[in-house]
């Protein structure tokens, strides 16, 4: 008897361990934005009532990362290479699939004239013709929008699933922010805070840096070491 | 360097540079031949053959190449007896009257050759006529690393 019983507690905490590592597993694939059921839009893409979620700067993957060359095709077997910043221009990479009931919003979106980019290119990236389907792609292109196919692309940005979005600035060439969010206009106005915030100076990683900052501002201004500004305050009108 | 192949060729793009390669909607009854574009600024994804719908976007430092491919009945034909492409593309061969479609301040250049038994037109548009010396050297190179192979 007390054997059993001993068996059975045994089996239970067995068992709650292995549910307690099954759901952190879901948690952080969610996190990432791998939506496991793809006909179930996760609450952070579905119509939900939560805000949007995940568009900010650029995450440690991308950070600073020069933005590399879109080589593929597009539905309609053109062979394409796409520089994300040419022309000085910033782009929108949106990462979709045909596949997935999230993706769809976005998809109607691209393809709608009236939704406004800001100025900015907007090209849609699905993975290549051998991991997407080809026809459903062509079915959702509509003339004039920009759609490449490419697994590669997914690999060089880090992309962690869809719907996904770079933001490359046509100023630097890098990417200046990323992530996901319910509605494209969504997408489109936190990836210009995002992209705000990465000019905004700081937080300083360490007092050396600051001061590294400091001086670089100050010999902008013209100001350098010893000069008496830095001792005396200005006279008084 | 990114490097655009498709359909028998392929051409090193600087950074910055965009290419799209395509065959062409065939007359009934013709073979779908291809035309390649190679151009310094975003290439709009709808555009015509000589780049219409895309030299209306280009800057005056912007560059704009075609490449595109002819019956290779016609090859070896006079307008094609060139052999070879331009590797030199003189400055003073480009001219505002050769353009296809006529847009103020732009220069075009336009040379007809056969090469790997494929007859070409090559169709070079630049932003500015003015910067000419500036800009034929970066379309030089482009026509330059360009690889012409056996049609597929």
């Amino acid at each position: 008897m007390a054997v059993e019983a001993l068996a059975l507690a045994v089996l239970a905490l067995m068992v709650v361990g292995l549910l307690r590592s099954h759901a952190e597993i879901l948690r952080r694939l969610h996190d990432l934005g791998v939506n496991l059921d793809d006909d179930t839009p996760s609450p952070a893409h579905a119509g939900s009532t939560h805000g949007p979620v995940r568009v900010g700067p650029p995450s440690p993957r991308t950070q600073g990362q020069a933005a590399p060359a879109i080589v593929g095709v597009t539905p309609f077997d053109e062979a394409v290479t796409i520089a994300p910043a040419s022309g000085g221009r910033d782009t929108v990479l949106a990462f979709l699939t045909t596949g997935c009931t999230s993706c769809r919003p976005f998809w109607d979106a691209v393809r709608d004239p009236a939704t406004g980019s800001s100025g900015r290119r907007m090209v849609v990236v699905t993975r290549g013709p051998g991991d997407e389907s080809v026809s459903a792609a062509r079915a959702l292109t509509q003339d004039g929008t920009d759609v490449v196919m490419s697994s590669d692309a997914w690999v060089d940005y880090a992309v962690p699933g869809a719907p996904y979005f770079v933001h490359v600035s046509g100023a630097t060439g890098r990417v200046s922010g990323e992530g996901t969010a319910q509605t494209l206009a969504q997408v489109l106005e936190l990836l210009t805070a995002a992209e705000g915030d990465a000019q905004v100076p700081g937080p300083w990683s360490s007092d050396a840096e600051r001061e590294a900052h400091v001086d670089r501002e100050l010999e902008a201004a013209g100001i350098h070491p010893g000069d008496p500004r830095l001792y005396h305050e200005p006279p008084q009108a | 360097m990114p490097r655009l192949a498709a359909f028998g060729l392929a051409v090193d793009l600087p950074a910055g540079w965009e290419g799209r390669a395509r065959r062409r909607t065939p007359e009934p009854g013709a073979t779908a031949l291809p035309i390649l574009h190679a151009a310094s600024f975003p290439l709009p994804a709808e555009r015509g053959d000589y780049g219409g719908g895309a030299v209306e976007l280009m800057s005056a430092d912007d560059v704009f190449v075609t490449l595109f491919e002819h019956d290779p009945a016609a090859a070896g034909s006079p307008l094609f007896a060139r052999p070879g492409r331009p590797l030199r593309l003189p400055p003073e061969d480009f001219q505002p009257n050769a353009l296809q479609r006529v847009l103020p301040g732009q220069s075009g250049l336009q040379s007809f050759f056969t090469e790997d038994g494929r007859a070409f037109c090559l169709y070079v548009v630049l932003g500015s006529h003015v910067r000419r010396f500036v800009l034929a050297p970066r379309a030089e190179a482009i026509v330059r690393s360009l690889a012409i192979g056996a049609g597929s």
